[in-house]
């Protein structure tokens, strides 16, 4: 029994059991739901998984790491408008953030891979990413002096690309972030104040629920950016990245279609949309009203949402080091690199 | 060869490979077949449909709003993935096409049902935003009426219409909404451009509003007729169908690659059955082998110990018959010698015979000599004397006893008596010396006296040879050219032997009158002394040359050689490490030369054979 099918059975029996327990009489009933608190993820393959997110080795270059674009101290987004992968190559779109990403029903912006795996599986070769492909990246690994040990002490097979994309597959699933506003869906009536739940109440009323809704407030849909409005004949200079879905299934209605993204930190992860074009939260709520609600709103119906949506942002960001070590010179040589 | 047996062990190899191979295939055919696995993939098709019937009701929760979020929508995902890759194992495992291509086509219809259920979300949460908006909208632009009705005047008409016409519509939409029907939607967009034609006259404000319910209301038309043909789509795909097919296919591969299996286990059984007795025909002949191999072995084993009994037994034989032969041969060797020896007997006996009668009529004539002159002379002189004491007698008679006594005296002085007496011992002596020499040559050819070896030379031996052989020899020539030799060391009687036969030897090939025999001894380098016999008789023919010195060849009329004399001699120079040869021309004569070593043979180096066979023809 693989680590995908039993986190895939625990799925369904979570949920299954999310729905049916007396706890959920207590949980408010509303579009988005509360993250689950109960995980069932291996602590060892999280910190093999902790170690590889940091390792530049898996790029070509060695000068990139899968933290090169998802910093941790911002929601695990890129806080540049375009990635910047192996050799200086900038990127099609802005990364997204890595936590609570294991939620998300797809990974990629299109949705182009169906699970961290898959997605992981590719990134490694993407030229503009990390350039390289798993069997260097696990030769170079297999050299390091404590890894292959630490990961014969997990996995039997030791490193191989497929414990490898496990073992930050399984990391990544398990950066959740839960915030106030979970506590709210949970019952806790004070979690959040007025403003806030006004704020979420206008989220609702807008319509913004329609497509950032369920557990991880997004992240379980496509959706055509511009549904009420061309935004990117107002942008201009159509980039490849910006037919988004298409690209995936070459279908003339999936142009423009995006995987609604998750709202959970959103405080943190500016810049905002696919190409890193809202710089504030502000401007994104505004360009989401015209081009997605094609509705006109007061400012203090916008401002409550944004503080709405600041209620999203995790109460404990997670950590890079692991508990039991710190590893900030490693990281700072990661950072510095471009 | 070796190419050969090289083949052969390949092809063996090759044979053996080939039918561990088939059975290894035959052994496959029928262990691949999992009995479980029909079990599990009904299991797993039966949860697929149900997973795809919760999907389809949770899909009409999310329409009609009892889902708020579109979670349980993408719940499925990884079940489906997950349910997909365990089928596509187990169907891998059963190798069965059509079964692959069922599941191919169910992934198809399932992946063309996410993508459904995709554009479902995207299209319901648009249609949902402005269903829910429209009405709010319409609110607005009555609000927007009501207070222009407060400060404009004189087109308060025209806005009760819009108020009227929006309120319908409102209740157009929402109807639509439930039931949308081509008409309603005709007749909706009828007012829509009616509103849209009027709106022109309406203040900006309220121009403002008829657009965003105008918008949204063309919305929800336009949402609803997708989502009714995304949901038509949802609900006849073809998830069960392919269930089905792909239940159905795979019971008939499963029931097909069962019959296989069991079609190929016969084989296998038969297969086995073909081993076991190919098995046991190889172990069979084994055993045969073995068996033969045993009684080999069994009869190698007992010929091995009877050959042991037979070689002991034929070794007593031989060593039994050497015995015999030896004994023979030294009967043979002493016969020769006693052949030898009586040939000498004859010339032996003449010899002493003629001295001895030379002596006799010596003794006899000393015995007359004495008898008659010297017995008188005596006499008269005892007279005399007796006469001449006694004094009785006279002068006359003393005087004429005195003149006979001195005439007899006178004769005896005269006649010379006494030397003639001197001189007939004196040859009596000589006679007798004659006889010792004969003897002492006699003894020395033998030699019972001498231990059996000795120091001498070749010449003496050759020199008491030739005496010994007088009679033989007879009137022929004898010449000698001694060097005067280097005493050797070896075995005088035997040597003698040697010599006498080449003599003799010689002698029988040479005429009475004119023969000749040469007798040379010489120094042969420093430690060899040779020895030739040569004579001027018969010669050898080369014919016979190669046989002369073979045991029992002889050129004498039966009877009259042993046909050993020469083989003898060649044994003897041969033991005594020296070596014989013969120079022969026919008519012209013959040459024997005996070469002989000094050191020649101690007592140590005798061979005890002919030590012993000396010592039996000594006592013989």
């Amino acid at each position: 029994v693989s680590v995908k099918q039993l986190l895939s059975t625990s799925w369904a029996v979570v949920l299954f059991a999310g729905l049916c327990s007396p706890v959920a009489a207590v949980e408010l009933d509303e579009p988005i739901r509360p993250l689950r608190a109960d995980l069932t993820l291996d602590a060892r393959k999280i910190e093999l998984g902790r170690k590889l997110f940091v390792d530049t080795r898996l790029s070509q270059d060695d000068a990139v790491a899968c933290v090169s674009c998802h910093d941790f101290s911002r929601g695990g987004a890129d806080p540049r408008p375009r990635s910047i992968g192996v050799r200086g190559e900038v990127g099609g779109a802005n990364a997204p953030s890595v936590f609570n990403s294991g939620l998300n029903f797809r990974q990629t912006w299109n949705g182009s891979a169906g699970s961290l795996e898959e997605f992981l599986e590719r990134l490694i070769k993407n030229p503009k990413v990390f350039d390289s492909n798993w069997a260097d990246v696990v030769g170079k690994l297999r050299r390091d002096a404590s890894l292959p040990v630490e990961f014969e002490s997990v996995y039997a097979e030791g490193i191989t690309s497929k414990t490898a994309i496990d073992a930050i597959a399984t990391f990544v699933r398990s950066l959740t972030t839960p915030s106030r506003f979970d506590r709210y869906l949970r019952g806790d009536a004070g979690a959040i104040s007025t403003e806030e739940l006004q704020g979420y109440a206008r989220f609702k009323s807008y319509g913004c629920v329609a497509c950032h809704q369920g557990v991880n407030v997004g992240g379980n849909m496509f959706q055509k950016f511009g549904v009420m409005g061309d935004y990117f004949a107002q942008r201009g200079n159509i980039t490849p990245a910006d037919l988004g879905r298409y690209n995936v299934t070459k279908r003339e209605s999936d142009k423009f279609v995006f995987k609604v993204p998750s709202l959970r930190n959103v405080e943190l992860t500016a810049p905002y949309f696919h190409d890193g074009s809202a710089p504030t939260l502000e401007a994104a709520v505004e360009i989401m009203f015209r081009y997605q609600l094609g509705r006109v709103a007061p400012t203090e119906d916008k401002t409550l949402i944004v503080k709405f949506l600041n209620t999203l942002t995790g109460e404990h960001q997670p950590r890079l080091a692991s508990d039991q070590r710190n590893e900030p010179d490693r990281l700072a040589a990661t950072r510095a690199k471009p | 060869m070796m190419i050969a047996r090289l083949l052969r062990a390949l092809s063996v190899i090759g044979v053996v490979a080939a039918l561990i191979v088939v059975l290894i295939f035959l052994y496959t055919k029928t262990s691949s077949v999992d009995a479980e696995k029909k079990v599990r993939v009904e299991g797993q098709l039966k949860q697929l449909k149900q997973l795809d019937a919760e999907w389809n009701v949770d899909v009409l929760k999310s329409r009609m709003e009892i889902n708020k979020s579109y979670d349980p929508l993408t719940s499925p995902l990884p079940i489906l993935t997950e349910l997909e890759e365990r089928l596509a194992d187990e169907v891998r495992t059963l190798n069965q096409p059509f079964t692959e291509k069922a599941l191919s086509e169910l992934k198809a219809v399932v992946a063309e049902k996410v993508d459904l259920v995709d554009q479902f979300k995207a299209q319901n949460a648009v249609l949902k935003n402005s269903l829910r908006y429209v009405p709010t909208a319409v609110d607005d632009l009555r609000a927007e009426i009501r207070a222009d009705r407060r400060t404009a005047h004189g087109i308060s008409e025209g806005l009760d219409i819009l108020g009227a016409r929006a309120n319908q519509l409102l209740t157009d939409v929402l109807k639509y909404n439930l039931l949308p029907d081509a008409a309603a939607a005709e007749s909706i967009e009828a007012s829509l451009k009616a509103m849209e034609n009027a709106n022109r006259d309406y203040p900006p404000n309220i121009a403002a509003s008829v657009r965003n319910v105008v918008i949204h209301t063309r919305i929800v038309l336009r949402q609803r007729l997708i989502e009714s043909e995304i949901l038509t789509k949802i609900s006849a795909a073809p998830i069960t169908q392919a269930i089905d097919q792909l239940g159905q296919v795979f019971d008939r591969d499963f029931h097909a690659t069962l019959a296989e299996s069991d079609r190929y286990r016969r084989y296998l059984l038969a297969y086995s059955s073909f081993l076991l007795a190919l098995l046991a025909y190889i172990g069979a002949r084994l055993v045969r082998s073995y068996r033969i191999i045993a009684r080999v072995n069994k009869d190698l084993k007992h010929v091995n110990e009877t050959l042991e009994q037979r070689v002991r037994e034929r070794t007593e034989e031989l060593s039994k018959a050497l015995h015999e032969l030896k004994e023979s041969e030294t009967h043979l060797v002493q016969s020769e010698k006693m052949a030898s020896l009586g040939q000498m007997v004859a010339g032996v006996a003449h010899e002493i015979n003629t001295p001895l009668s030379y002596l006799r009529s010596s003794l006899e004539t000393v015995e007359s000599r004495l008898s008659e002159t010297v017995r008188e002379f005596i006499g008269t002189m005892v007279a005399l004397i007796a006469s001449m004491r006694s004094g009785e007698v006279t002068d006359d008679e003393i005087a004429e006893r005195f003149s006979v006594a001195s005439t007899l005296a006178d004769s005896l002085d005269e006649f010379a008596v006494m030397d003639e007496i001197q001189g007939l011992l004196r040859d009596g002596v000589h006679g007798v010396d004659e006889i010792s020499k004969i003897v002492v040559n006699l003894k020395n050819f033998s030699r019972l006296d001498r231990s059996r070896v000795a120091k001498c030379t070749v010449d003496e031996c050759l020199e008491s040879t030739l005496q010994l052989a007088k009679s033989v020899v007879k009137a022929r020539k004898i010449k000698k050219l001694y060097a005067g030799t280097t005493p050797i060391s070896c075995s005088p009687s035997q040597l003698n032997q040697v010599f006498l036969n080449l003599i003799t030897n010689a002698v029988q090939a040479t005429a009475d009158d004119d023969g000749a025999i040469t007798v040379v001894t010489r120094m042969h380098g420093q430690d060899h002394v040779a020895v030739d016999v040569i004579d001027n008789g018969i010669g050898i023919a080369e014919s016979v040359k190669p046989k002369i010195f073979d045991p029992f060849f002889t050129t004498k009329e039966v009877g009259k050689g042993t046909g050993l004399g020469l083989a003898i001699a060649y044994k003897i120079v041969e033991e005594h490490g020296g070596a014989i040869k013969v120079h022969s021309k026919e008519g012209m004569g013959t040459k024997f030369r005996v070469i002989l070593p000094v050191k020649g043979v101690d007592d140590a180096g005798a061979s005890p054979e002919t030590s012993g066979a000396e010592q039996m023809a000594i006592a013989a």
